[in-house]
């Protein structure tokens, strides 16, 4: 593994904020840290940069101990939720702020820095100052200053999460497309699990500082491992002993004579969501906006398919 | 609509004209008559005593810049250092910090000629030497000494500020401590540099306690504009002084107004929930910051440690022994000074505050141009010299239609009217906070202007009010240069006498009042505190700045 964390433990005065936690990631690959606000992943993140020190436990990065080395001296870099760009220097020199710690000339950081705007697809912007760019350049900025000193890991705290829905998905997209490009290892956290799914070549799933999955997008929505990842993880009607329906499973359709019965119609534009009641029982169900919306009192038949946890 | 509202509406051009009205009279037209009355009183003009003395004004700026420069230079050295220091260390050291916001402003020459001066503690007695301390190096080195406190204070509120992802960022980009805080700490503060430097720089012009007690033959404007009212009664070349000073006093200040704001633009953080962590104890700046700041530390101690062992001791055969006599033999100057100090200090703070929180309500919340207006002009007298408005007051009120000189009424306008230029900034900051549209709620519901106050305004700022409260109390403790020239016989107030005793030499009895000072605002800052802390619990969620995202 290129980044391997093995039983991280970070306590904070007696109460244990997280426990042992081991799993590693593949070089080149984005791994999604995701959980609720208040789950560790920001402090995990904190461990991997180095800004607190960890209780327990080694971090190894391409083979090198890193554990006990400060911020500074990590071959990793982080694009915080605040952006965090320097608001005393202009775009180029945001950018190239990182490259004066390395070995290289002025003119070569130039250079290295015109190419990444040219990446960032904001050329026109190198004079521009850093309180002129909107929040969408702005955390483009951010990201390119991030990459342009070519760290071997690159960690991103929640760093969409100021922005409206439709920037946000245009810079997953993008980010994905330059990770590509730059062969570029990656920990990603966030708690919104579109996000994860579209990132990540796996998403580590976190509760209260322990890790309940690590798995791909498809693997977390089809087989979830407890209840915490299935109540996390899309929406489902729980049933009993441990099994339950997706409310994608659920295939209704207009029947007098059907057994289910509409009670709640919620239009979603591409979807409709419907609440229908089914042998005394309510079930969440969700279709493709295809047909003309069922009404509510109309009887449905309904067919589904049951899936259940590996362990309860 | 019915009576009720028509009460409100009197009630509020009531308060709005009798504001407007008073900082005109007792800010506005002291300062006016001063201005017309030197130009164009018979006498010497501006011209020739400015030509004639240049050599009072090269010396006041060489003090000054060089007093600026120091002073600033070590309050950075101070800043820099808690960036690597534990919360612990930083709450201890800003205690010791703020204890010298409330001493007196010549406390440290005091201490200096205690400690250094022909019969000083270590000089004389411990080094049986005979040197002189007297001139522009003592006042330098004075001034340097205890503005560096307030410089520090200041530069350390903005270091707590700073964006600490800021800095995150820089360190996980690769830079070390001496990177750090040469490209994002120092820059980042450029603004509060400029600010504390030009303070610094308008205070050491003004201060002529200092250059009077250990200044010696050396001469400047603040302490020649002082003798010439105090020993020869020359209240027109008192006059021609301060105009001096003024000039750049007001250059100073636009320039001040400038980079504040400037100031104020970029620290309004984003304030993230994170923490910065205490940088990594290594680098240039790790040591040169340390080392200053323990010998700065160390001064401080030097200078109260002398203060206190002079209030509890007396001299018996070359030796120090601890006695009370110095806090009775100061009985005979104060009489019934402390009750009046304080009492006037209470006086100050209350109705100084409640005239600024007013003034910013009608400013800030009902954006009333005309009170911006008057705002400004409250804020003369945090720019000119202290002994300038105390001096406005000498020529404006001496005279029809309004004499009032040798009553005790004029000194507490005159502190009340002083706290204005600081109340209104600290009021600013605590209105800044509170959401609109709790005021637009009032309205909404039926309420009044009177409402507003009542249900809002000052329930959701009482403890801005309580602080500046505090710092109007203070500043009215340890006050000289505005008043010493309208206190007569009979109404003196605490820092005079100090300031008398000093020159006199007796310098036990001035440790004692200054030890006096010191305890009654520390008390004072205790109370004030306290309510804070009791009522502050529930009142998290009223401002703006502690909302989580």
């Amino acid at each position: 593994m290129f980044l391997e964390v093995k039983n991280l433990t970070k306590k904070y005065s007696n109460k244990t904020v997280l426990h042992s936690l081991s799993f590693g990631v593949d070089q080149n690959k984005i791994l999604v840290v995701l959980g609720p606000s208040g789950c560790g992943k920001s402090t995990l993140l904190s461990c991997l940069n180095g800004f607190i020190t960890v209780d327990e436990g080694t971090v190894f990065l391409d083979g090198q101990n890193i554990t006990k080395l400060y911020p500074e001296e990590r071959d990793i870099t982080t694009v915080f939720q605040s952006y965090s760009l320097f608001p005393h220097m202009d775009v180029m020199q945001n950018l190239m702020y990182g490259l004066k710690f390395k070995k290289i000339s002025r003119n070569d950081a130039r250079k290295k820095a015109l190419k990444m705007l040219h990446l960032l697809q904001m050329d026109e912007f190198s004079n521009t100052k850093i309180q002129d760019l909107s929040g969408g350049q702005q955390q483009r900025i951010a990201l390119g200053r991030s990459l342009i000193v070519e760290p071997k890991l690159l960690l991103l705290d929640e760093p969409f999460s100021n922005l409206d829905e439709k920037l946000r998905l245009t810079m997953r997209h993008e980010l994905r497309q330059i990770q590509k490009e730059l062969n570029m290892t990656m920990v990603f956290v966030t708690h919104d699990q579109q996000e994860a799914f579209s990132i990540g070549d796996q998403i580590l799933v976190m509760d209260q500082g322990q890790i309940q999955q690590i798995d791909t997008g498809q693997g977390l929505y089809s087989t979830p491992k407890n209840h915490f990842v299935l109540k996390f993880i899309g929406d489902s009607n729980l049933l009993d002993n441990g099994e339950y329906i997706r409310p994608e499973d659920i295939v209704i359709k207009s029947d007098s004579n059907g057994d289910g019965r509409i009670e709640q119609m919620d239009f979603q534009g591409s979807t409709i969501n419907y609440l229908i009641k089914y042998k005394e029982r309510v079930f969440h169900v969700t279709c493709l906006n295809r047909i003309e919306p069922l009404k509510v009192g109309t009887h449905v038949d309904v067919q589904y398919k049951v899936s259940k946890l590996e362990e309860k | 609509m019915g009576k009720n509202h028509l009460g409100s509406k009197i009630t509020n051009w009531f308060v709005y004209i009798v504001i407007s009205l008073s900082i005109l009279l007792f800010i506005f037209y002291p300062y006016l008559s001063i201005f017309v009355q030197a130009l164009h009183e018979p006498g010497e003009t501006f011209n020739s005593f400015f030509m004639q003395n240049i050599k009072l004004t090269q010396n006041s700026l060489f003090v000054a810049i060089i007093t600026m420069i120091l002073s600033v230079f070590l309050a950075v050295s101070v800043t820099l250092c808690f960036a690597f220091i534990s919360k612990k260390w930083q709450r201890l050291l800003r205690v010791f910090l703020l204890i010298t916001m409330v001493s007196p402003p010549f406390v440290t020459s005091l201490a200096y000629i205690t400690l250094f001066g022909r019969r000083g503690m270590i000089t004389h007695d411990l080094l049986q030497m005979t040197i002189e301390p007297y001139g522009p190096q003592g006042i330098i080195l004075m001034q340097t000494l205890s503005f560096a406190s307030l410089n520090a204070l200041v530069l350390i509120g903005l270091l707590k500020q700073l964006e600490p992802s800021l800095i995150n960022s820089a360190r996980s980009l690769g830079a070390r401590t001496d990177a750090v805080i040469k490209d994002i700490i120092l820059p980042l503060l450029k603004p509060g540099l400029i600010v504390v430097a030009l303070i610094s720089f308008i205070r050491s012009l003004a201060d002529f306690q200092t250059p009077t007690i250990i200044g010696g033959s050396f001469k400047m404007l603040a302490s020649e504009g002082y003798f010439a009212v105090i020993s020869m009664g020359d209240i027109h070349k008192a006059a021609l002084i301060n105009l001096t000073l003024a000039i750049p006093a007001l250059i100073g200040f636009f320039l001040y107004i400038k980079y504040d704001h400037a100031m104020s633009v970029q620290h309004h953080g984003l304030s993230s929930n994170m923490k910065a962590f205490p940088l990594p104890k290594k680098g240039f700046f790790f040591v040169g910051s340390v080392i200053l700041s323990v010998i700065f530390y160390l001064a401080l101690l030097l200078q109260y440690g002398s203060i206190v062992m002079n209030a509890f001791s007396v001299k018996v055969m070359g030796n120090y022994q601890f006695s009370l006599q110095p806090i009775i033999d100061s009985q005979i100057y104060l009489n019934d000074t402390i009750t009046r100090t304080i009492l006037y200090s209470l006086i100050a703070g209350l109705v100084g505050s409640l005239i600024s929180f007013l003034i910013i309500y009608y400013s800030k919340v009902r954006n009333d141009r005309f009170m911006k207006f008057i705002e400004m002009v409250g804020t003369f007298p945090y720019i000119l010299p202290g002994t300038f408005f105390g001096l406005g007051y000498l020529y404006a009120f001496s005279k029809p239609p309004l004499i009032m000189t040798g009553t005790s009424i004029i000194v507490i306008i005159n502190v009340i009217f002083k706290q204005v230029a600081f109340a209104t900034k600290a009021a600013k900051a605590s209105v800044s906070q509170i959401e609109p549209t709790y005021f637009k709620t009032v309205h909404d519901l039926g309420g009044t202007v009177v409402n507003e106050w009542k249900d809002v305004f000052f329930p959701m700022t009482k403890q801005g009010f309580a602080i500046t409260f505090l710092n109007g109390f203070i500043s009215t403790m340890t006050t000289i240069g505005s008043i010493i020239f309208l206190v007569h016989p009979g109404q003196n107030m605490m820092t005079l006498v100090m300031f008398d005793v000093v020159q006199r030499g007796e310098y036990q009895v001035a440790a004692v009042i200054a030890c006096m000072i010191i305890l009654i605002c520390l008390v004072m800052s205790g109370i004030v505190f306290g309510f804070i802390s009791l009522s502050g619990k529930d009142w998290g969620y009223v401002f703006r700045s502690k909302k989580s995202h």
